[in-house]
């Protein structure tokens, strides 16, 4: 374990880790280097870690790409003890045989029409048609990612010759359950929000079920496949929330 | 039946001090003044977390149904008890019948008001605090009314309850915002010292989730998009060359954008009562210094409440129950 201005860094079951301060109540927490795939699957291990062994002091540990924020209260913990705590998560987790289930689901979508006003225009630049569009997100059976702004699941693996550029003028509301695209990344919004993202389809299904304890039920790691229907059939699943959609 | 109704409910909504659950996507939505919101309840015997009011602006009239313990901290504003100026950062009583108006603003943005023993409310995942993805709306409405502790004052008519307790007002002038270094302040070579030296306007489209600010931003290469990664309430985003935003209590928990800076806790304090109009300077501290400042905060706003509860018990009989 080496700690200097810049933080602390010391290795791990394969892993190098270095500990920044993020402002005066957070800590980042990353790889140093390597495979971004290895980094994916060690930032989540080690968020989950911490989340379920409670420190008093440490918020939350919010895994995305390839890093963690560890957000804490200063009043109890600092940065070096906070660093300290994921440091000994990282040399404490479970093995891998013992991992979290991850669930699979799978997601009606109504694509294009009302539901996905920027299909038409987004395929004219991708230059293809509109079905080529849909018919690589029904390919798409992907990990989520990390939970993006409002618990929005994140997933990546589009695979248009050129990334899908944002709006030039974001829209104020963009409905919830809306299947949004940018970049080589797509995402599911749980709440009406500001974005954008090209809206390429909606799912009647709700993500978010405020009646559990535990309303936000999709985890990172967790996979997402899609499956068409017609919009006639959306009313269908006026009271279908995610639970009900288990592969 | 002892409650407090809203008559008139301006633009206030109830809240705490935010939901801790990031890893969940959910922001904070709590208080976007620390301090204010603190003083407030520990000026009326509250725990710190307890749910409290959050007026954006004047407006707000309460009419209490029964003896009523309050605080009001924050903007300073104009407040009335039945149409008499009462002081505000100061435990007041209230008697039934009277009502409470949140009056003219004179300088700051947002007004705290706490209720000795709070206000029951649904909590989901720790906090009270509203987010649209649980579907909780805690706007409020006129006519609603909670149901409070009963209180007696302990005094005989003639003489009134003495509640002597103030706590220090937010500080206005001068209007620096501190900062300390960001993980990609590398990207922004020298031209970081701009974020220090230039004067920044306060945009009136700033809201909780981001506090917006016009002026002479640092500049970095573009990179085309950055992977999202988790940012801290009060990281530093700098869209295009003359604007900054300072993520505040409502950002959403994930942004693409480089974070050259993040702003402090008594920082974003600050930040919230800034008026669209009114200018702003950053300042350059360091984690240890923003943390003592902190827990300074912590330490003069835990002995109020402690002195709080000793007045309240002195001068009223409390009964355990709504």
């Amino acid at each position: 374990m080496i700690e200097d201005d810049a933080g602390r860094a010391w290795a791990a079951e394969g892993v190098t880790w270095s500990a920044v301060e993020y402002g005066d109540s957070a800590l980042r927490v990353a790889p140093v280097e390597g495979d971004p795939e290895i980094a994916w699957t060690s930032v989540h291990r080690l968020a989950e870690s911490i989340n379920e062994a409670p420190t008093p002091g440490i918020l939350s540990a919010t895994a995305t790409f390839t890093s963690i924020l560890v957000e804490f209260d200063p009043s109890v913990v600092d940065h070096a003890q906070v660093a300290a705590a994921a440091e000994l998560r990282s040399r404490r987790w479970a093995p891998p045989g013992n991992r979290t289930t991850h669930e699979s689901y799978l997601v009606p979508v109504v694509y294009g029409g009302d539901h996905g006003p920027d299909l038409t225009e987004l395929a004219v630049e991708l230059g293809v048609a509109p079905e080529t569009v849909v018919a690589a997100h029904l390919r798409l059976a992907h990990p989520v990612r990390c939970l993006s702004h409002s618990a929005a699941p994140m997933f990546d693996g589009l695979t248009f010759d050129s990334e899908v550029a944002r709006l030039s003028t974001p829209r104020i509301r963009v409905a919830a359950g809306s299947i949004m695209v940018a970049g080589r990344q797509s995402m599911i919004l749980c709440a009406d929000q500001p974005s954008g993202w090209r809206v390429i389809g909606r799912t009647p299904v709700r993500l978010v079920d405020p009646a559990r304890r535990d309303p936000v039920l999709h985890r990172p790691g967790d996979i997402f496949g899609y499956r068409r229907i017609d919009p006639t059939d959306w009313d269908m699943y006026a009271t279908t929330v995610l639970s009900d959609c288990r592969a | 039946m002892p409650d407090l109704e809203v008559l008139t409910p301006g633009i206030t909504r109830l809240t705490d001090l935010g939901r801790m659950a990031a890893h969940r996507g959910l922001s904070a939505n709590g208080v976007m003044d620390e301090r204010a919101a603190r003083c407030a309840n520990a000026l009326v015997g509250n725990s710190a977390d307890a749910p409290l009011l959050e007026s954006l602006g004047a407006g707000l009239v309460l009419v209490a149904g029964c003896h009523v313990i309050l605080a009001v901290t924050g903007a300073d504003c104009d407040l009335q008890i039945d149409g008499r100026s009462a002081p505000t950062w100061t435990m007041t009583h209230v008697r039934p019948g009277q009502h409470v108006r949140i009056g003219r603003i004179r300088r700051g943005l947002r007004v705290y008001v706490a209720i000795h023993g709070s206000v029951p409310a649904q909590a989901r995942l720790g906090s009270v605090a509203p987010d649209p993805v649980l579907g909780l709306d805690t706007t409020l409405t006129a006519g609603q009314r909670w149901p409070l502790r009963r209180l007696e004052p302990r005094c005989t008519p003639w003489g009134a309850p003495l509640l002597r307790l103030s706590a220090p007002v937010n500080r206005w002038n001068p209007s620096t915002v501190a900062t300390t270094p960001g993980p990609d302040r590398d990207l922004f070579g020298t031209t970081m010292e701009w974020l220090h030296h230039s004067e920044f306007v306060m945009s009136p489209q700033s809201n909780a989730m981001g506090v917006r600010l016009h002026g002479a931003a640092p500049t970095a290469p573009q990179r085309g998009e950055l992977l999202s990664s988790a940012v801290p309430i009060g990281a530093v985003e700098i869209p295009s060359p003359d604007l900054v935003i300072v993520l505040h209590r409502g950002r959403g928990v994930t942004a693409g954008y480089p974070v050259p800076a993040v702003v402090t806790r008594d920082g974003l304090d600050r930040l919230a009562q800034i008026s669209p109009g009114e200018s702003v300077r950053f300042q350059p501290t360091t984690v240890r210094v923003a943390r003592d400042r902190y827990l300074r905060m912590l330490a003069q706003v835990g002995g109020l409440r402690e002195r709080s509860l000793q007045i309240i018990g002195r001068q009223f009989a409390v009964s355990a129950t709504r």
